[in-house]
C-alpha cells in the first residue's frame, strides 16, 4: 500500500480508504501511478463565480415572490415552479459542482426525478380523480 | 472478449469515492423527500381548500429563511474554496458562518412554529377538527411533517459541519469540507421546493 | 485507525470488526438465525391450519390473534430479515471486494455501523412479541386501518402507542432500511471506485453487477415508503389522519407507497440469486457464460421496468381501471428480461460438461422451481384472473414458488459454493445431496397442492376452516395436512445442513485453494482470506468466464492471466 502525502505536514484524507483502486479518480494529476488518494487539492476542478450565482438565486427568489401580484394565479404558479426548478439547476450545477462531475452522477440524480415522476403518475388518478364525500367549510 | 486497446488504463469514472458516496446518499435522500412532496401535491390537487390553509403560513419568514439558506450555501462553497487552497483558518471561518446561518434558520422556524401553534394549527389541529374542518387539519399534518423532516436534516447537516470543522483544525480530512457542503446544498435544494409549495402557492 | 499487526481480542475481531468478510458473515449468521425464527412461526401456523383446535407441539394452543401475528411476522422476517441480509448484505459484503480484487469496502466504518443497526432492528422486531397486545397482526403489508391505531382514537396515549406492536414493527423496518441503505451506498461506491487494475466494466462478474443493480433498485424505490412510514407512525402515536378517509386522508396512498417499494423489493431479492447462478452454472458446465453482456442489459432493463409494475398488487383495492391495464401490461413485460436471463443460463448448460456437484444441484433446482413460480405469476399479472385469485392460497403458492427458491436455494447454492472460501474447509457432499433432495421434495409437497386449494377458493387469512363447510370440503383439508407434514419435513431436513456445517467446521477436512476450478478473483487469495485479501493485488486481463478456451491446456483461465490477444 503506497500513499502519497501531497504537502509535508498536511495529512490529507487517509482515513476513508486504503488499498488499490484509489489510484483512479485523480483529475488533473499528470502522474497516475504515484498519487494514490483523492484529496481536496488533487481533486480540484476549478470553480464557477459563486457570487454571481448567489445574486442570480436571490433575484429568482424575488421573482417568485412578486409574480403572484402581477399575473393571474395559473400563470403565476407555473412561473413560481419554473423559477424553483431554475434555482435547483443553478445550485446543483454550480454549488454542488455537478458540471464538473462525470455523466454517471447526472444519470444517478436524474433517475431520482424519473422515479418520483413514475410514482406521481401511477398514484395520480387514485388520489385526485376519485370523488370522495369529505366536506369542508368554504 | 472485446478488444480494448486501453485495458490497463484505469479511469472509467473519474470521481473520488467520498464524493461519489455523497452523491448516492443525496440521491437516496431526495427520493424520500420526493415521495413526501408527491403525497402533498396529490392532496393539494384534490383539496382546493388547502389554498386557504396555506394562507396562514408566514410568507415573510419563509422568504427570510430561503435567503438565509441561500447565503449559507454560498458561505459553505467559499469554505470549500478555502479548503482547496489549504487555508484552514479561512475555511473554518466560512464554516462558522454557515453554522450561524443554520442556527438562524432554526430560530426563524421556531418563531414561526410558535406563532402557528398559538393560533391552534398543530400536528392534529384539534381546533380545526372541532370545527369540522378535517381536511384543513390534514394540511397542517403535512406542513409539520415536511418542515419537521427538513428541520431534522438542517440539524444533521449542522452537526456534520461542526464535526468536520473540528477535524480540519490540524489540516486532516480537508476534502470533507466539500462533502458536508454538498449535503448542506441538498438541504437548501429541498427548501427551494418546500417554499413555493407551502408558502407561496395559495 | 486500525493497526494491522495488532493482536485483537474476541470482541474487536468478531463483533465490532470493520473487515468486510467478518461483516458479511455476521449478516449471514443473523439472517440464518432469523430464518430459524421465521421457520418456527411457519411451523406453528401451518400446524394450526392442518389440525385446527389441537394443541401444537412445542407451542400450545394458537389463538386467532396470535395466528394473525405469526403470519404477519413470518412474512416480515423472511423478506426483510432473511432475504435482504443474507442475499444482499452477506454476499455483497463478502464477495464484492474480493471478486473485484480489492482489500475492503469503500467505507468500512459505515459498514460496521450498518450491521449494528441491523442487529438493533432484529432485536426490536422480536421484542414486539412481548409488548402488551402482542406483535402486529394485520398482514406484512401493514395496510391501514389495521396498522393505523389512531383511527378510532384521535388523541392516542403517546407512550402506549409507541410501545405497541405496530409502532415497534414500523420502527424495526425503518432501522432495517437504514442499515440496507448504508450497505447499498458502500456497494455502489466500492464497485465503481475500487476495482483492481484492468477490471473494466465488462470484465466484472455478473454477480457483482447484479448485487449493485439490486442495491440501486432498493435505494431508489425505498424513499417514498420511508416518508410513508413516518406518516403511519404519526397516525399511530399522535393521532394524525394521513390514512384516515374520514379526515381527508386516504388508505390507498399507503398501498401505493408500500408497493412502490414492495414490488421492486422482489427484484432486489431476485437479482443477487440470479447472480449466484451466473457464477455457478458456467463453473459446473465448463463453458463461458452465454450472452454475458445481454444478461447485464436485461438486468438493467428489468431495473427500469421494476418501478412501473407495483399496482398489480392492488387490482382488487379499487384502483383506477385504466391504470390497472397499464400495470398489467408492465407486469407481463417484466417477465421478458427475466426469461431472457434464465434462457441464457440454460444456453450455458447446453453442450457443457455438466457435473452435478452440490452447488450445481441447488442452482438447477432453483431454475426448475422458479419456472413454476414465474409462470403462475403471469396468470396473476393479468388483472382479470387476479380478481378471482387474489388473496387465495394460489397467490401464497405462487410467491413461495418464487421466493423460496430465490432466498433459500440461492443461499444454499452460494453457501455450498463459497464455503471453502469462507472457512478453508469443504462441506460433506453426500450430506449436501441428502439436504438438497429432501428440501426439494418437501418444498414441492408443501406448496404444489396449495395451488389447487387456491383455485378452489380458499382464502389465505383464515386460521380455522372447520367453520366454513363450503370451502373446507375434501380433498382440500387433506391437501392442507399434506402441506403441513411437508413443512415439518422441510424444517427437519435443515438439521442435516446444520449438522454438516458444524461437523465440517470442527473437522480438519482442508479444502484445496480453488476447489471448483473457477476463474474469478476470489480464489486467488488464501482461504479464509487474510485481512487485506490479496498480496500482491491482482491485475485483471480477461473476463470472468473464460472456460475451455481453445489452444489452452487447462479448461479454465483465471482473470489475472495475461491475454495475448489483447495487446
Amino acid at each position: 500500500m503506497t500513499t502519497t502525502i501531497l504537502k509535508p505536514g498536511i495529512n490529507v484524507g487517509l482515513e476513508d480508504s486504503h488499498g488499490p483502486g484509489n489510484f483512479e479518480p485523480i483529475h488533473n494529476s499528470p502522474d497516475h501511478d504515484n498519487v494514490v488518494f483523492a484529496t481536496a487539492e488533487t481533486d480540484y476542478h476549478g470553480h464557477p463565480h459563486y457570487g454571481r450565482v448567489l445574486v442570480t438565486l436571490l433575484l429568482l427568489l424575488g421573482v417568485s415572490l412578486t409574480v403572484g401580484y402581477v399575473f393571474s394565479p395559473g400563470i403565476a404558479i407555473a412561473l413560481i415552479f419554473l423559477t424553483a426548478l431554475w434555482k435547483v439547476v443553478l445550485v446543483v450545477r454550480n454549488f454542488m459542482h455537478m458540471k464538473y462531475e462525470p455523466l454517471f452522477v447526472f444519470i444517478a440524480v436524474a433517475a431520482v426525478a424519473l422515479i418520483i415522476y413514475a410514482f406521481f403518475f401511477g398514484v395520480y388518478p387514485d388520489i385526485t380523480a376519485v370523488p370522495r364525500d369529505v366536506t369542508y367549510p368554504h | 472478449m472485446e478488444t480494448n486497446q486501453n485495458h490497463l488504463a484505469i479511469p472509467i469514472i473519474k470521481i473520488p469515492q467520498g464524493r461519489l458516496g455523497m452523491w448516492v446518499l443525496i440521491a437516496g435522500e431526495l427520493v424520500i423527500f420526493g415521495g413526501l412532496i408527491c403525497c402533498y401535491l396529490l392532496f393539494r390537487i384534490r383539496y382546493p381548500h388547502w389554498g386557504a390553509m396555506a394562507a396562514n403560513t408566514n410568507t415573510f419568514i419563509g422568504a427570510l429563511n430561503t435567503v438565509v439558506l441561500l447565503l449559507s450555501s454560498y458561505t459553505i462553497v467559499r469554505a470549500h474554496g478555502a479548503a482547496v487552497k489549504l487555508d484552514i483558518a479561512k475555511a473554518r471561518l466560512w464554516m462558522m458562518c454557515t453554522l450561524l446561518g443554520g442556527v438562524m434558520f432554526l430560530v426563524d422556524k421556531s418563531i414561526e412554529y410558535a406563532h402557528e401553534i398559538s393560533e391552534g394549527f398543530t400536528f392534529t389541529s384539534p381546533k380545526l377538527v372541532a370545527a369540522g374542518d378535517h381536511v384543513g387539519s390534514l394540511f397542517w399534518s403535512f406542513y409539520y411533517i415536511m418542515t419537521g423532516l427538513h428541520g431534522a436534516h438542517v440539524l444533521a447537516g449542522m452537526t456534520a459541519i461542526f464535526i468536520v470543522m473540528m477535524q480540519i483544525r490540524k489540516g486532516n480530512n480537508m476534502h470533507r469540507v466539500e462533502l458536508v457542503g454538498m449535503y448542506w446544498h441538498m438541504v437548501d435544494l429541498i427548501w427551494i421546493f418546500l417554499f413555493p409549495l407551502l408558502y407561496i402557492a395559495k | 485507525m486500525e493497526n494491522l499487526h495488532h493482536k485483537k481480542s474476541f470482541w474487536s475481531k468478531y463483533i465490532f470488526s470493520t473487515d468486510h468478510k467478518t461483516i458479511g458473515i455476521q449478516y449471514m449468521v443473523m439472517g440464518m438465525f432469523m430464518a430459524g425464527v421465521g421457520g418456527y412461526l411457519a411451523y406453528v401456523f401451518r400446524y394450526n391450519l392442518a389440525f385446527p383446535g389441537k394443541s401444537i407441539p412445542f407451542y400450545g394452543m394458537l389463538g386467532a390473534e396470535q395466528y394473525n401475528a405469526f403470519v404477519t411476522i413470518h412474512g416480515m422476517i423472511m423478506v426483510f430479515w432473511v432475504g435482504m441480509p443474507v442475499l444482499l448484505s452477506a454476499f455483497g459484503n463478502f464477495l464484492i471486494p474480493i471478486m473485484i480484487g480489492t482489500d475492503d469496502m469503500a467505507f468500512p466504518t459505515l459498514n460496521a455501523l450498518s450491521v449494528q443497526i441491523f442487529f438493533l432492528s432484529a432485536v426490536i422486531l422480536i421484542a414486539s412479541f412481548f409488548v402488551p397486545g402482542g406483535a402486529f397482526g394485520g398482514g406484512w403489508t401493514m395496510y391501514p386501518p389495521f396498522s393505523a391505531g389512531g383511527y378510532l382514537n384521535h388523541n392516542p396515549d403517546f407512550f402506549k402507542a409507541l410501545f405497541s406492536g405496530t409502532s415497534l414493527l414500523i420502527l424495526a423496518v425503518a432501522l432495517e432500511f437504514v442499515a440496507m441503505l448504508m450497505g447499498g451506498i458502500n456497494f455502489l461506491v466500492t464497485t465503481v471506485n475500487k476495482r483492481a487494475k484492468g477490471m473494466t466494466p465488462w470484465k466484472i462478474p455478473v454477480i457483482i453487477w447484479f448485487l449493485n443493480i439490486g442495491a440501486v433498485i432498493f435505494m431508489f424505490s425505498v424513499g417514498p415508503l420511508v416518508a410513508g412510514a413516518f406518516m403511519l407512525l404519526f397516525d399511530n402515536v399522535l393521532g394524525t389522519g394521513f390514512y384516515d378517509p374520514h379526515r381527508g386522508g386516504d388508505p390507498m396512498l399507503w398501498e401505493h407507497l408500500f408497493w412502490f417499494f414492495g414490488h421492486p423489493e422482489v427484484y432486489v431479492l431476485l437479482l443477487p440469486s440470479l447472480g449466484v447462478l451466473a457464477e455457478i452454472v458456467p463453473v459446473f458446465s465448463r463453458k463461458p457464460l452465454f450472452a454475458y453482456k445481454t444478461i447485464i442489459y436485461l438486468a438493467l432493463l428489468s431495473a427500469f421496468l421494476s418501478v412501473l409494475v407495483w399496482a398489480h398488487h392492488q387490482f382488487v383495492a379499487g384502483i383506477d381501471p385504466r391504470m390497472a391495464t397499464f400495470f398489467s401490461i408492465g407486469t407481463i413485460l417484466i417477465s421478458i428480461p427475466f426469461a431472457g436471463i434464465f434462457l441464457s443460463y440454460m444456453a450455458t448448460l447446453w453442450g457443457g460438461k455438466i457435473t452435478m456437484k452440490v452447488p450445481m444441484l441447488w442452482a438447477i433446482g432453483f431454475i426448475g422451481l422458479f419456472l413454476i413460480g414465474g409462470l403462475t405469476g403471469l396468470f396473476l399479472g393479468s388483472n382479470t384472473f387476479d380478481i378471482y385469485a387474489h388473496d387465495t392460497y394460489f397467490v401464497v403458492a405462487h410467491f413461495h414458488y418464487t421466493l423460496f427458491p430465490d432466498i433459500f436455494f440461492g443461499f444454499f447454492a452460494a453457501f455450498y459454493f463459497w464455503f471453502p472460501k469462507f472457512s478453508g474447509k469443504e462441506l460433506n457432499p453426500k450430506l449436501g445431496k441428502w439436504h438438497f433432495w429432501l428440501t426439494f421434495i418437501f418444498f414441492n409437497g408443501l406448496f404444489f397442492l396449495l395451488f389447487f386449494n387456491g383455485l378452489a377458493g380458499q382464502h389465505r387469512r383464515i386460521n380455522d376452516y372447520s367453520s366454513f363447510s363450503l370451502i373446507s370440503r375434501e380433498p382440500y383439508q387433506t391437501f392442507e395436512q399434506i402441506a403441513t407434514i411437508s413443512a415439518i419435513g422441510l424444517i427437519l431436513s435443515q438439521f442435516i445442513f446444520l449438522y454438516n456445517f458444524i461437523s465440517t467446521l470442527r473437522s480438519n477436512r482442508k479444502s484445496v485453494k480453488n476447489p471448483w476450478e473457477s476463474t474469478t478473483l476470489e480464489w486467488l487469495s488464501d482461504s479464509p482470506p487474510p485481512h487485506g485479501n490479496f498480496n500482491p493485488y491482482p491485475v485483471v486481463y480477461r473476463g470472468a468466464y473464460d472456460y475451455s478456451l481453445p489452444d489452452v491446456p487447462e479448461d479454465f483461465t483465471p482473470q489475472n492471466v495475461p491475454n495475448p490477444n489483447n495487446n
